[in-house]
C-alpha cells in the first residue's frame, strides 16, 4: 500500500471532524476578527501615522560648558555644527513631514504621555566635549543618545529610532576613520598642523532617504492578527497531527495496517504528510477570509506560497516532535499539557497577543527563534514588501525549526522499541 | 502449515508467554480458551507479526515468518480485540481502506466489498458512518475487514466480545461457514461454548503456558466423568438428607437447605428414582438439573479457577 490511500483517508476524517474545524479553522479567523477590531490603537491611525512625526529634542548638556573644554581643538562654529547635525537631518529634503522641537526632559515626557509627541531624543550632558574628543586618536568617550518612543505611535517612532540609529552608526565610522588616519599621519611624523578639525557636516551620510519612506508599508491590526492568529494555531495543527497518531495506536488501526503489511516507513510518511496539509489547509483558510472579507494585503502571491510551504514544514517538524512524545508516554495528557501551558507561552513570546514591535529588544529576539515567532516575522515582512533578503533570518529560523524538530521526533520514534519501527529478530 | 515451537514473551519482569508450542492445520479451527491474562493475545500479536517473541520460532509453511514476514502477511487475515475501525468514516470507506491496505484496488475491490458487506450482513449500510452502527454490528464489519483479501489464515482475538446474541450468532455461523469453504482459523476466547462449537482441537491456556490440548472429548476424558444432579424443592430438606442416600449408584449425597447435591457416574438412570424417593418423604420438586463435564469443568480442575475469574 502506497502512503496516498493513507493521505486521503486521514484527511477524510480530519474533515469531517467538525470539533478539530472549530478548533483549527473557525477559532483562528473568529479571533483574528475581535482582535484585530479591539487592538486597532495599538497600531495607531494606520500608515497615515508615519506622514505626521513630531520629535522633542532635549538638550541636557551646555553648550558653552562643553565648548570650553574643547576650545583648542575646534572653532564655535564647528560646536555649533556639531550640535546642529541631527536637527539638520531633520530638516533635510523629503523629511519634511518630520517636525522637530527642542524642549525640557519634563516638558518631553508630558508630550509622550499626551500623546502629542513621536518621539523624545535626549542629548547627553557632555554631548558636544564628546563628539569632538572621539575625534582625536587617544580619546573614546562612550555616547548614549536616548530615543524614548511613544508606543501609541509604533511606526512614527520606528522611523525615529531607525534614523538615529543610522546617525549614530555613520558618526561612529566617521570616528573611526579619522583615528585611522591621524595614527597613519603620526606613524609617518607628518605635522600635527595637519589634524585641523575640518569635520564637514555633508560627510555623516545618513542613509534615510526619501524615496525609501515613501516605499515603506506598514502593517494594519487586520494584517497583524491575521498573520498573529495563523502563527499561533498552527501550533495546535501540529498537536491535532500528533494525537491522532496516538489515537490510530489506541484504536488498534495502526497495529492492524502494520499486521496487513503497511510499512513503518509509510505509516510514518503518511502522518507527516497529515500535519503538512493540516498546516497548509489552516493558513489558506486565514489567507482567504482575511483577503476576501477584510481585504487584507498578504505580499507577493509568489513569495507567500512559498512562505506558506516553508511554515507548513516546520509545523510538520513541531507535530513529529510532539507525536514522538505522545507515543513514547502512550498518552495524550503531555500534549495536552503542552497545548495548555507551554503553547500559550509560545504564543505570548511568538507575538501572538501583543504587536510584538511594542516589546522590548530581548523579547523580539526571543521571538525570532521561535517556530509561531519566525512564521510571524516573515509573514509581516512579506506584507510590508519588504526584499527576500531581509526575510531570510526568518526563513533560516523556520526551516532550522523544522529540521531540528523532525529530527528530534524521528529519532525518538525510531529508537522507542515499543513503537516498532525498527524491527530486531 | 502453521508450527510454533517455545515462544517466549515478556514485559519487564511480567512473563506473559512462557514458552508454547501449537500446530496448526490446514482448513483446521483451533481454539485458545483461557482467562483474561492467560496470554492469548500476547500468543496472537506474535503468530500475527506485530510483535516479536524473545523466544521461539514461528514457521508457515516451512519458511520463518518473524525472518520474512511481509509474505506470510498477505495471506493473514487478523480480527483483533478492539474495533479497528475509523468510527467517522463509513462502512464503505472502512472496507475500502482495509482492502486496499491489503493490495486491493478497481473493480476487484468493489467487488470484494460488495460480497463481504453481504457475508457479515451489513450491505444496507455500508453508507452510514460507523458510528452510528449497533455494537453487534460494528464487530461483524471489524471481521469482515480481516476477509476481504480472502486470507489463508484467519486469526480471530475475541471477536464476540460485549455484543448482541443475535450478532454473535451471526459471527460464529460466519466463521464456522468460512472454515467449511477451506479457510484455516485460530480463534481465541474466554467462552466456553463458542470454543466448543467452532474448534476441531482446543489449547487451554492459563499464566502464559498452554496446560491442555486436544479435541473436546480428548480434553474432557483427561478429566473426572462424574456428573452431578442439583435438584431444587420447594421445602427444606435436611431431614430427608438420609432417604437419598440409600441409591446405589450416588457417590456422594449433600444437602443444604431445600437443595439436593449427587454425584454420580455420567449414564446412570436416576431421574425416575430421585422423583420416586421425593414422592414418598412428601418433598415438591421444582427443578433438576444435571450438569456433565465440559470443557468449564476441565479448565476447573487443570487450573483451579474458573474460566471468567
Amino acid at each position: 500500500m502506497g502512503v496516498f490511500p493513507l493521505i486521503i483517508k486521514d484527511l477524510r476524517i480530519v474533515l469531517s471532524d467538525k470539533k478539530a474545524f472549530v478548533t483549527l479553522i473557525a477559532m483562528p479567523i473568529i479571533l483574528f476578527t475581535i482582535l484585530s477590531f479591539a487592538l486597532q490603537g495599538s497600531f495607531s491611525s494606520g500608515p497615515d501615522e508615519v506622514w505626521d512625526i513630531h520629535i522633542g529634542m532635549v538638550k541636557e548638556y551646555d553648550f558653552e560648558k562643553n565648548y570650553k573644554e574643547v576650545e583648542n581643538f575646534v572653532t564655535k562654529d564647528q560646536a555649533l555644527e556639531i550640535e546642529n547635525m541631527i536637527p539638520n537631518i531633520f530638516n533635510s529634503q523629503g523629511l519634511e513631514f518630520i517636525k522637530y522641537q527642542w524642549m525640557t526632559y519634563e516638558e518631553g515626557i508630558k508630550g509622550l504621555e499626551d500623546n502629542e509627541l513621536t518621539s523624545l531624543i535626549v542629548l547627553p550632558k557632555s554631548y558636544i566635549r564628546d563628539v569632538i574628543m572621539n575625534m582625536s586618536p587617544m580619546a573614546i568617550e562612550e555616547i548614549e543618545i536616548k530615543v524614548l518612543n511613544n508606543p501609541e505611535k509604533s511606526y512614527g517612532s520606528s522611523i525615529v529610532s531607525k534614523i538615529v540609529s543610522e546617525f549614530s552608526e555613520n558618526l561612529s565610522s566617521q570616528m573611526i576613520q579619522r583615528k585611522v588616519v591621524q595614527e597613519l599621519f603620526s606613524e609617518e611624523n607628518l605635522s600635527p598642523s595637519n589634524f585641523n578639525f575640518n569635520y564637514q557636516q555633508e560627510s555623516i551620510n545618513i542613509k534615510y532617504k526619501d524615496e525609501s519612506i515613501e516605499e515603506m508599508k506598514t502593517v494594519s491590526s487586520g494584517q497583524y492578527y491575521s498573520v498573529a492568529m495563523m502563527a499561533m494555531f498552527i501550533l495546535f495543527g501540529a498537536s491535532y497531527g500528533s494525537k491522532f497518531m496516538l489515537l490510530e495506536k489506541r484504536r488498534f488501526t495502526l497495529q492492524r495496517q502494520k499486521v496487513a503489511g503497511v510499512s513503518p516507513f509509510s505509516l510514518l510518511v503518511g502522518k507527516l504528510a497529515l500535519i503538512f496539509l493540516v498546516g497548509i489547509i489552516q493558513i489558506f483558510a486565514m489567507i482567504l477570509t482575511s483577503s476576501l472579507g477584510f481585504n487584507v494585503y498578504w505580499g507577493n502571491p509568489g513569495i507567500l506560497i512559498v512562505l506558506v510551504l516553508l511554515t507548513a514544514f516546520a509545523v510538520m517538524g513541531f507535530g513529529t516532535l510532539l507525536a514522538a512524545i505522545a507515543l513514547k508516554a502512550d498518552s495524550f495528557r503531555a500534549v495536552n499539557m503542552m497545548e495548555s501551558g507551554v503553547f500559550q507561552v509560545i504564543a505570548l513570546f511568538g507575538g501572538s497577543y501583543f504587536p510584538i514591535f511594542l516589546m522590548p529588544d530581548w523579547f523580539q529576539a526571543i521571538s525570532k527563534v521561535l517556530l509561531n515567532g519566525a512564521a510571524l516575522n516573515t509573514f509581516l515582512n512579506l506584507m510590508m514588501d519588504v526584499p527576500v533578503k531581509e526575510m531570510l533570518p526568518g526563513i533560516i529560523s523556520l526551516l532550522i525549526n523544522g529540521l531540528l524538530f523532525l529530527g528530534l521526533g524521528l529519532g525518538i520514534i525510531y529508537f522507542t522499541p515499543s513503537l516498532g519501527v525498527r524491527r530486531q529478530v | 502449515m502453521l508450527e510454533i515451537k517455545n515462544l517466549k514473551k515478556s514485559y519487564g519482569s511480567v512473563k506473559a508467554v512462557k514458552g508454547i508450542d501449537l500446530k496448526l492445520e490446514a482448513g483446521e479451527i483451533i481454539g485458545l480458551l483461557g482467562p483474561n491474562g492467560a496470554g492469548k493475545s500476547t500468543c496472537i500479536s506474535m503468530i500475527s507479526t506485530l510483535i516479536i517473541p524473545d523466544e521461539g520460532s514461528i514457521n508457515y509453511e516451512g519458511e520463518s515468518i518473524l525472518k520474512s514476514p511481509k509474505a506470510f502477511q498477505k495471506v493473514l487475515g487478523v480480527v483483533p480485540q478492539e474495533i479497528a475501525l475509523y468510527p467517522s468514516l463509513t462502512g464503505y470507506e472502512n472496507l475500502k481502506f482495509w482492502g486496499s491496505a491489503y493490495g486491493l484496488k478497481g473493480q476487484s475491490l468493489k467487488d470484494r466489498i460488495k460480497d463481504i458487506s453481504e457475508v457479515i450482513g451489513i450491505h444496507d449500510r455500508l453508507k452510514d458512518k460507523v458510528e452510528a452502527y449497533s455494537g453487534g454490528m460494528k464487530r461483524r464489519l471489524n471481521v469482515g475487514a480481516a476477509l476481504l483479501h480472502k486470507p489463508k489464515l484467519l486469526i480471530m482475538d475475541e471477536p464476540t466480545v460485549g455484543i448482541d446474541p443475535q450478532s454473535r450468532n451471526h459471527i460464529l455461523e460466519t466463521i464456522k461457514k468460512l472454515n467449511q469453504e477451506g479457510m484455516t482459523i485460530i480463534y481465541t476466547s474466554h467462552y466456553m461454548e463458542e470454543v466448543d462449537f467452532l474448534c476441531d482441537r482446543i489449547y487451554i491456556m492459563d499464566e502464559g503456558n498452554v496446560v491442555a490440548s486436544g479435541t473436546k472429548d480428548e480434553l474432557v476424558s483427561m478429566v473426572n466423568k462424574d456428573q452431578r444432579i442439583v435438584v431444587e424443592f420447594e421445602q427444606a430438606m435436611e431431614e430427608n438428607c438420609h432417604a437419598f442416600k440409600v441409591l446405589e449408584e450416588v457417590k456422594s449425597v449433600s444437602c443444604q437447605d431445600k437443595t439436593l447435591t449427587l454425584l454420580t457416574e455420567s449414564k446412570a438412570p436416576l431421574m425416575q428414582k430421585i422423583i420416586e424417593i421425593s414422592q414418598k418423604q412428601e418433598l415438591d420438586v421444582i427443578s433438576i438439573d444435571v450438569e456433565k463435564p465440559n470443557l468449564e469443568s476441565v479448565f476447573l480442575e487443570l487450573t483451579g479457577k474458573a474460566l471468567r475469574d
